[in-house]
C-alpha cells in the first residue's frame, strides 16, 4: 500500500488547488493576528465589557493565546470547506478525469486504492491542521507572547495559569484532527457517487452548514437531533479550556466522531467496490 | 431631677463617644506604624460562575489608600472596589464620625462593635462597620456598605505580624448578585447532561481569600506598584 500512497500524496500535494487551503489558512490567521496587533485592546476592552463593569482585569490579557483561541473559534466553518475541497475531489476527481478506470486495471484491489486515497486524506488533513497550529498558536506566541488564557464563554469566565495551557491546545489540536477527518470521511463518501469534484465538496460544505445551525438553534424539536450530529461533537476541542475539563462528555465525542468516520469509511467502501466505472 | 437626668444621659454618651474616639485612636495609631508594604501572599477566589484556579500575587500597600494586587506575568481578576479598600484607607483619614455599638461575640471573642459613618458625601462608602478585639486593638471583621460596590465583609486573621495590625488572612465576603455576564454569542460545547451548579460559600456570595505569606514593611516599593 505504501507506494500507493506515495502516488496518492503526490497527486494532493502536486495539485495547485491543495495550496488554496494552506494560502487561506495563512490569510485568515495573518489577518486576524494583524488586527489584534493593531488593536487588539480595544476589541477586548468591548468584548470584556460586562465583566470589567464588575470586576477589576489587571494583567496581560492579549496574549498568543487568547489570540490563538479565537483564531480557531472564528475558524469552525471554514476549516471543513478546506478539507472537503480536497477529499471530494479524491474519487470524483479520479472520474472527471477519467483515469479511474485506469487506476483500477492496475494489481491493487479497489480496497487497497480507498485506503491509500483515505489514507492521503488524512494525512493532508493533519498537515491543514499542524499549519494552522503552527501559525495560529507558534505565530500568536511570537507576536503576542505567553500569558494566563481568560475566556468567556456562556455566563462564565474560565481562567487558566500560563502552565497549564499548552497541554490543553495539543489535546485541541489532537481532537480537531478527528473532528476534521470526520468531514473528510463524510466528503470521501460523496466523492465515491460523484463524477464530479464540485458535488461532493458542495454537497458536504452544505450537510456541515446545515447540520451546524440545527446544532445551534436552541429549539426543544432539535434538541431531540443535535446528539446525533457529528457537528455538535466537532466542538468537543473546546471541552478542554473549561474547569474542570468534562472528560466524559468529550470521550462520548470522540466515540461518536470515530463512529461516524467507521460508517461513513465503510459505506464508502461498499461503494466503491459496488462502483460500475464503466459507464 | 429630670434635668439631672438628662444631663447624666448626655454625659455618658459624651463618655461613650469619647472612648470609641480614644479606642479608633489606639487602633489608628498601631495601623498607621505601617507606611508601606509589599506581601507575598495566595489568592482563591470562590466565585460561582468563576473558575479561576489559586495563584501566587504579591500585595502593595501605600499610605494613605494605594492597594494592588498583582499577579506577575498573570491576571488577576477581582470584584471592583470591594478588596481594593484596606482598613488603612478607612481610618487614615479620620473623616467619619464613629457610633458606639455596643459588643458582639465574634468566633469566641467578645468585640467591640463601631460604626463609622464618613462625614464627607464624596465617597463610595456609605457605612463601615467595625468589631474590634479591645486588648490586642485589632480589626478583627469590617462590614462596608458602598454605594456603588454593594455590602462586602472583611475577615481578618491575625499571626506573625499582629503587631504591625498586618493580617496572615483576609477573607473578602461580597455579594455576586449584583455581577452577571451576558451569555456568549460563541458556539459552545454542550456537555450533554448540565454539571452540577458549583457550590459557593453561600447564595449569592463571592469570596477573595488572601492567605499572607510574607510581608515586607516600609522598606519602600517599586515605582510600578501601582500601575
Amino acid at each position: 500500500m505504501w507506494p500507493l500512497l506515495q502516488i496518492e500524496l503526490l497527486k494532493i500535494f502536486r495539485k495547485p488547488r491543495t495550496y488554496i487551503s494552506f494560502v487561506a489558512i495563512a490569510v485568515m490567521v495573518w489577518l486576524i493576528q494583524l488586527a489584534f496587533y493593531a488593536d487588539g485592546e480595544s476589541y477586548l476592552k468591548f468584548g470584556m465589557q460586562a465583566l470589567t463593569n464588575s470586576f477589576d482585569v489587571h494583567g496581560k490579557v492579549l496574549n498568543g493565546y487568547l489570540v490563538c483561541y479565537i483564531i480557531l473559534q472564528t475558524f469552525l466553518m471554514q476549516v471543513p470547506l478546506l478539507i472537503a475541497l480536497v477529499a471530494g475531489d479524491m474519487i470524483a476527481g479520479e472520474a472527471n478525469m477519467g483515469t479511474l478506470r485506469l487506476l483500477l486495471t492496475k494489481p491493487a484491489g479497489r480496497g487497497e486504492l480507498l485506503a491509500a486515497k483515505f489514507t492521503a486524506t488524512f494525512i493532508y488533513t493533519v498537515s491543514l491542521l499542524i499549519w494552522m497550529a503552527v501559525l495560529a498558536l507558534a505565530g500568536s506566541i511570537l507576536i503576542f507572547g505567553v500569558g494566563d488564557l481568560m475566556i468567556l464563554r456562556g455566563s462564565e469566565v474560565d481562567l487558566h495559569l500560563v502552565g497549564d495551557v499548552i497541554w490543553r491546545y495539543a489535546a485541541a489540536f489532537g481532537f480537531a484532527t478527528v473532528a476534521m477527518t470526520t468531514v473528510a470521511a463524510l466528503a470521501f463518501l460523496l466523492s465515491v457517487f460523484a463524477e464530479n469534484a464540485v458535488g461532493p465538496i458542495v454537497a458536504t460544505v452544505s450537510v456541515v452548514i446545515v447540520f451546524t445551525i440545527l446544532s445551534t438553534m436552541d429549539i426543544p424539536f432539535f434538541n431531540h437531533v443535535k446528539p446525533f450530529l457529528f457537528t455538535t461533537h466537532m466542538i468537543a476541542w473546546k471541552g478542554f479550556f473549561y474547569t474542570p475539563v468534562p472528560w466524559s462528555a468529550i470521550w462520548v465525542s470522540f466515540g461518536i466522531l470515530m463512529g461516524h468516520i467507521l460508517l461513513l469509511g465503510g459505506a464508502a467502501w461498499i461503494a466503491f467496490k459496488k462502483k460500475d466505472i464503466l459507464c | 431631677m429630670l434635668l439631672v437626668g438628662a444631663a447624666l444621659l448626655r454625659w455618658e454618651g459624651a463618655t461613650e463617644a469619647q472612648d470609641v474616639q480614644a479606642l479608633l485612636s489606639k487602633v489608628r495609631s498601631k495601623i498607621e506604624r505601617v507606611n508601606d508594604y509589599s506581601a507575598d501572599a495566595r489568592l482563591k477566589i470562590d466565585v460561582s460562575f468563576m473558575k479561576v484556579p489559586e495563584s501566587s500575587v504579591v500585595v502593595y500597600f501605600r499610605k494613605p489608600d494605594a492597594f494592588r494586587i498583582k499577579k506577575e506575568g498573570g491576571i488577576s481578576i477581582l470584584p471592583k472596589g470591594g478588596v481594593t479598600v484596606s482598613l488603612n484607607s478607612l481610618l487614615a483619614t479620620g473623616n467619619f464620625a464613629a457610633i458606639d455599638a455596643g459588643t458582639e461575640p465574634y468566633e469566641g471573642v467578645l468585640l467591640h462593635v463601631v460604626k463609622l459613618v464618613p462625614l464627607k458625601d464624596l465617597g463610595d462608602i456609605v457605612l463601615t462597620t467595625l468589631y474590634i478585639n479591645d486588648k490586642t486593638l485589632l480589626v478583627s471583621k469590617a462590614v462596608t456598605t458602598t454605594r456603588n460596590n454593594g455590602t462586602y465583609e472583611i475577615a481578618l486573621e491575625y499571626g506573625k505580624y499582629a503587631d504591625w495590625a498586618l493580617p496572615d488572612k483576609a477573607v473578602f465576603t461580597f455579594n455576586t448578585s449584583g455581577y452577571t455576564l451576558p451569555k456568549g454569542l460563541a458556539l459552545e460545547y454542550d456537555q450533554g447532561e448540565k454539571a452540577p451548579a458549583p457550590k459557593t460559600p453561600s447564595d449569592g456570595k463571592g469570596m477573595i481569600i488572601l492567605t499572607y505569606s510574607r510581608y515586607v514593611i516600609n522598606k519602600g516599593l517599586p515605582a510600578d506598584a501601582f500601575k
